[in-house]
Order: C-alpha cells, then structure tokens, then sequence
C-alpha cells in the first residue's frame, strides 16, 4: 500500500520535532557545562565541594575603611639603618607571618602584626615601613603570604574552632594600600600550613576529628585538592616548588621526627624516624637538616632524603631544625647557647623556656661554619630565633617572645662586612 | 676377597665428604634489621651439641668466619630492601650440613599520637595521660625502590606484648588507652608483605596533666608563644590569664568534664567548669605605689577520671 500525503506530514513533523530535541538537548549541556566552568574559576570549592559564597563567615572587620591605614599612623618611614649594620630589628613586634616579595635590591619584607591587624611593607635594607592593607583583621593569629598577591590568614573562635580565610591584596592601580578584596572561607581546623618557596602552593593538615586530611592549595587556581587521609593529626606539612607534600611528625623529648612523602594516597618514609628530633627539607625536598638528641645535648647534620640508609653529614652545633632556614649553598641557624637537659624542646613548644641564640650559617661542601650575628654581645638582647627565612642576602627571623622581625646581612662575595669568623 | 674389602673400605675413607643439606639445623638471627646494621646469627639443631661443631660462615658467597657452634655470627646487612644470602656449612662427627637463610633489610616507624589536650595551634606533641586515646600508625619500608614497595602489607598491633589491639591487611593505624602515671606501654606492630617482614615496637610513657597559663590579650587572644612559670614580673593592673590543661584528656575536655579551682594568695577564688579554656582576671590593689607578690594556683581534675588531674602555680610579681 503506498503511503498517504498524510503520512508522509506526519514522519516529516516527527522527525523535524526529534531533530528540534536533540538541538535543544545539547544546546542545554552546553550552557550547563559552561556555567559550572565559570563558576569554578570565580568561586573557589572548599575541600567537601560545596560552593562558599564569598562573605560568608567573614571574620569581623572593624568599620568599613579600618584603621591604622596608610603611612602616617605612627609607622616610621626612611634611612634609619646604618648601611653596613649586621643585625637591624626591622619590626618592633607581634609578626606571625611574613615572606620576601623580590629579589636583590628590590626585595622587600611583608608582614602581618597581629597585635595591630596591620598588613604592612619593610624595606630590608632602609628600614622604610609602609602599610599594604586598607583595613586591619584583629583577632587573627597568623598568616601565611602566597605568590599572586593572596594571603591565608587563621583565627581562633571561642570554641577553639580554627578558621582559615584566604584574602587578595586588590591591586588597581599599583598605589598602596591595596584594597583587601572579600574573605574566602576554606576548611575548619587547619591546623598546620606549609607554604612552597615560590609561594604557588600551601599544604594544609585538616583534623577532620577521626583521622586528618592532607591537602594541597593551588594560589593561582584558588583550588583545594586532598592527596592523602591519615590516622594522624601531629604533622608539619612543607611543600616543594614542584608539588610535592613531605610530612615531618611533630615531635617531643622522648620521641622522634620522620620525614614522609604523600604519594598516592600514602606515606613513604623520606627520613627515618629513628634518627631524628626535628627535620627540616630544602625547597627541592632533596636534603634534610635533621637534629636529634645526642648524649647529654642536640646534634645535627644533613642526609640525603630518600636514602634510608644511614649516611649523613654532621655539623658542629646543635640546634632545632625549626631553628634554621637553607639558603642556596648554605644552611642559617639560630643556635642556642645552651640547651635545658630534659624536656626540651617540649618545653620550649609550650613557651616555658626561651633560648638565646646566636646566628650561623654552615657550607656542606666547605665544610666551614661563620658566626653571622651575635644579639647578646651586639645588642644585649637575648633573642629566640624562629621562623627563619633567607634569599641569601640577608637571613630573617622572628623573635619568638616579642614576634619582632630581624634581619641580619650577610657577608658580600667580594667578603665579609663585618662578621665574626671562627 | 679380603682384598676387595680393603679395597672398598680404602676408597670409603678417600672418598670426599658430601654435604647434607635438610633438617639437620637451622639459623636464627637476633636484632634489628635495620639497613645497615648487623644481626646475631647462630645455628641450633635438636640432633647435635653446638659445641660438638664446627661452622664456616658465608654471606652472599663470600666466607666470612669460621668458628665453633655455640658463637654468634654478626651479620652485616645493606640496603634495604636488599637481601643478604646467609650460609652455614657445619662440620659435624665427619658429615657436613648446608644451612642458608636469607635476611632483607628493612624499616618501620610506629608513630602515635595522643588525643589530649594542648595550647592552640601547638607545635610540639600532645602529652599521653592515663586512659586517655593514644592512635598509633605504622609505616614501613621494604624495598629502596620505590616501585617494589608493596601496596598493602599485613600489620598485626599488640600492646604489652599480650593484648591485641588491631590486625589485618592494611591496618596502619590501631587505637588504644594510655597507661597509669609514670608508666609505659609497650606497642609492637608486625609488617608482614609476602616473604618480607618487619617488627617495629615503641614505648609510650604517661605522665601527670599540667596547667599552663598564659596571657590572654584583647587584641591576640591567648598568648600561647610565652607561658606564665616562676615569677614573673608585670605592671599592668589587670591581668587576664587562660588556663590550657595540658595532658588532659580531649574527650573529657569538650564535654566540659574538667572541673577548674583557682587559688589566689592561697584562697580559692574561683571554681567552675567550662569547654573552654578557664580564665582569670587579675586586679592589683588599687593604690598603684603598692608592689608585691602573689602566688596563682589552679587545679584541674576530670569529672570522670580521678586520674586525669593536674595542677600549676606561678607567682605575679606586680611592679610599678
């Protein structure tokens, strides 16, 4: 039977309705796929993947264009550091985070004042103050500077709740103070931070209450990606320039450190944990300064990481390797005059004791140990060296009881300025 | 006839030993596997008196001693993940035995963590106390090359050597409570990854929970960088200072179990409990001339453990 005009309207029409759905079919996953790619690139996930608008849980700014803003507010500004002085307090107090933006002549030091919520500039060499923030974060306990220009900052609320926001310095037209754009809240009770020297990425322990979450933070993608979940919570995270997370355990008097890589899903020891107290890796996570409790004291030395065989080359001082920073060819210490026989260094962790420490710089390959900077017969202070950073120009540190931030110059190529050789 | 038995009997005697290799004996080792360290080898046999033998010692090939049945051997071990062919050819009523074992290097840490306690964002480690949550976890190391490592291996957890605490495939981590004050727990972990094997053991001692005071300021909060201990000398008119219970047990402490006293001057001043830590405000006479010292004492007991308790003093010194 031949078919119909009729039938043949009726297959034209259905197939020009199938072929009308399927168009607006795909049509709808395009949309759909570019919404969520836009969406992900201005909104960052927190590590469970849900959305945080930004404002949410903002920490409390006081008023809505701060206080103690631009450089007038009792900061000190121009020359006041005489050219070849060795050991210059660059802040008076309450540093709980800083890093060197720059490099050479154009290095500068940003900090952040906890006591003041400031955020603020220091340059190294003339001691010129300048605050960067247009408003102040009080309440905060530190921060945590990244490349871009971005900023973690910690808080602690009154039921001992650890909060973590990332903040950007709003740079539009080069002037200072850069605005501080909006809050971006991330995981509750990061408990510790690593941040890579290149400050492209930060590694997070997350005390998720049963086990912890080892995360990696991409500044530039503002994305949280977890590499690893372990029983444990008692880690220092660092990471390389190349995105590699290592875990130090914490440690105690009676109890060793180890170094462990996050790969796959899991730990793989770097250092044994039998041979050390405190561990510290370079930025290339290829050597450790590892010290660790020798008779009656501390000794310290550095062993290639990943070979758990036993070589390592030792150095004459003793000291904690949180006490130290590497440089290119060098490694900086805050070296303790003398070291409490028992209990340390819990005792020093929970701020019963404070060391008096002498800055020194150790060459591996030459094998030769310079005394940089002597506080006590320079200054009569006592100073406890922390959160040691260098760019081998000049080598900084916190002073752990004040938070004042210090630099020492170190000595020119052509030789030393005026240092104290041994 | 007789002559072909002296002939026979002749070549018996001239005939070369033949070494018997099977159950003769076997070899044990003692110590720590750890790459390069040694270990203590010595050859038992229920069939002979060690001190009837005589034993050449070889490792991977190479002869390394020789010496009589009842001394130990030290082995030299490599690399891990390397194994050491351990031989002993023993001599003994004119036969001779073949024994060999072989040894691999390898690595463990036991790592553990109590659940007390601690200032915040505290660096160092969480103190254990009595019946509070300790975790453990494990991690070995069987090969240098990172490719042989095994995915999973077996671990088996025990706790003073008796009590189970944890086994299977995969079971890096186990649980347990911590021991009386001033004493020890003995944890060992068995790492078991097809022929190699690895035993790890840890000592974790408990100790008293402490108060630890520190200033608590309208701009930092708790000023956990600097404890308050011995004397210390201040102007200020008031004073706030936080109470952390160090050591204390965590659980007990977010139930708000912890009953807090403080004293000052010897007389109780102030007594609660709270989820938080405890605090105090300080205010010196009203006469700012006057200078002194006061001793602050606080006491901390666990409502649900009698043993989870501690105490801590420090004297302000109020100056002008």
């Amino acid at each position: 039977m031949e078919p119909t005009q009729n039938d043949n309207s009726n297959n034209k029409r259905i197939r020009f309705m199938l072929i009308a759905l399927s168009a607006v079919a795909i049509i709808a996953i395009i949309v759909i796929v570019v919404v969520l790619f836009v969406k992900n690139l201005r909104t960052p996930t927190s590590p469970t993947g849900i959305d945080i608008p930004a404002g949410e849980n903002a920490p409390i700014i006081p008023g809505g264009s701060g206080s103690n803003t631009g450089g007038s507010s009792g900061i000190d500004a121009g020359g006041l550091i005489p050219e070849k002085q060795i050991l210059v307090k660059l802040w008076d107090r309450g540093v709980s985070g800083y890093s060197i933006s720059g490099t050479g002549a154009e290095a500068v030091i940003r900090l952040f004042d906890r006591t003041q919520g400031l955020f603020a500039e220091v340059n190294p060499k003339t001691g010129e103050k300048r605050v960067i923030a247009d408003k102040v974060l009080m309440g905060m306990h530190d921060a945590y500077f990244l490349a871009g220009d971005r900023v973690l900052v910690r808080a602690l609320d009154e039921q001992n709740t650890i909060h973590t926001f990332m903040y950007r310095f709003v740079v539009s037209n080069g002037e200072k103070p850069y605005v501080l754009g909006d809050p971006i809240a991330l995981a509750d009770n990061i408990l510790e931070i690593g941040v890579s020297p290149d400050g492209a990425r930060a590694a997070f322990v997350i005390d998720n209450g049963d086990d912890a979450s080892i995360n990696l933070f991409d500044a530039a993608l503002e994305r949280v990606s977890e590499v690893a979940k372990v029983p444990l919570t008692e880690w220092l995270p660092s990471v390389t320039n190349d995105g590699r997370v290592i875990l130090a355990a914490k440690t105690s008097a009676d109890y060793s450190s180890g170094a462990y890589l996050v790969e796959g899903g899991k730990l793989r020891m770097l250092v044994p944990g039998n041979i050390a107290q405190t561990v510290l890796l370079d930025g290339s996570g290829e050597t450790a300064f590892v010290s660790a409790r020798s008779g009656g004291g501390f000794a310290g030395g550095f062993r290639p990481v990943g070979s758990v065989a036993r070589e390592q080359t030792d150095v004459p001082f003793a000291t904690l390797a949180e006490k130290c920073a590497f440089g290119a060819t060098r490694i900086f210490c805050g070296v303790p005059v003398s070291l409490p026989s028992s209990r340390f260094p819990d005792l020093w962790y929970q701020g019963l004791i404070t060391t008096q420490d002498a800055l020194y710089s150790y060459d591996a390959n030459t094998i030769s140990r310079t005394l940089i900077a002597s506080p006590w017969q320079e200054l009569k202070i006592n100073l406890d060296m922390m959160d040691m950073k260098t760019d081998d120009v000049m080598v900084y540190f916190i002073d752990k009881s004040s938070g004042a931030l210090y630099r020492a110059l170190l000595a020119s190529s052509e030789g030393d300025v005026s240092s104290n050789e041994e | 006839m007789k002559s072909t038995f002296l002939t026979i009997l002749f070549a018996v005697l001239l005939l070369p030993r033949t070494t018997l290799a099977g159950d003769f004996a076997s070899i044990t080792y003692r110590g720590s596997v750890d790459p390069g360290g040694s270990v203590s080898a010595r050859v038992t046999s229920p069939f002979a008196d060690p001190g009837e033998m005589g034993i050449v010692w070889y490792v991977d090939g190479a002869v390394v001693a020789r010496n009589s049945g009842t001394k130990e051997q030290e082995i030299q071990l490599g690399e891990v993940g390397v194994p050491i062919k351990v031989t002993a050819i023993i001599s003994y009523r004119g036969a001779q035995y073949k024994e060999e074992i072989s040894v691999t290097p390898a690595l463990i840490d036991v790592l553990w963590e109590a659940k007390t306690v601690v200032p915040p964002f505290y660096r160092g480690k969480a103190m254990p106390s009595h019946d509070g949550v300790i975790r453990t976890m494990a991690i070995p190391r069987f090969s240098a090359d990172d490719s042989n490592e095994p995915v999973f291996a077996n671990f088996t957890w025990t706790k003073d050597r008796v009590t189970q605490i944890g086994r299977g495939v995969g079971a890096q981590g186990a649980q347990f409570l911590g021991a009386w004050p001033g004493r020890s727990s003995e944890i060992s972990v068995k790492a078991v990854s097809g022929d190699r094997s690895i035993d790890g053991v840890v000592r974790i001692g408990s100790r008293i929970p402490e108060a630890l005071f520190y200033e608590i300021s309208p701009s930092e909060g708790l000023k956990s960088n600097k404890a308050f201990a011995g004397t210390v000398s201040r102007s200020d008119n008031e004073l706030l200072v936080g109470l952390v219970p160090f050591g204390i047990s965590l659980s007990d402490f977010n139930k708000s179990r912890i009953q807090y006293t403080w004293k000052v001057g010897g007389e109780t001043v102030s007594q609660g409990d709270t989820r938080d830590f405890a605090r105090l405000k300080l205010s010196r006479a009203k006469d700012p001339s006057k200078t002194g010292t006061v001793k602050i004492d606080a006491n901390i007991q666990s409502t649900a453990n009698v043993m989870q308790s501690g105490d801590g003093k420090f004297l302000w010194n109020f100056t002008k």
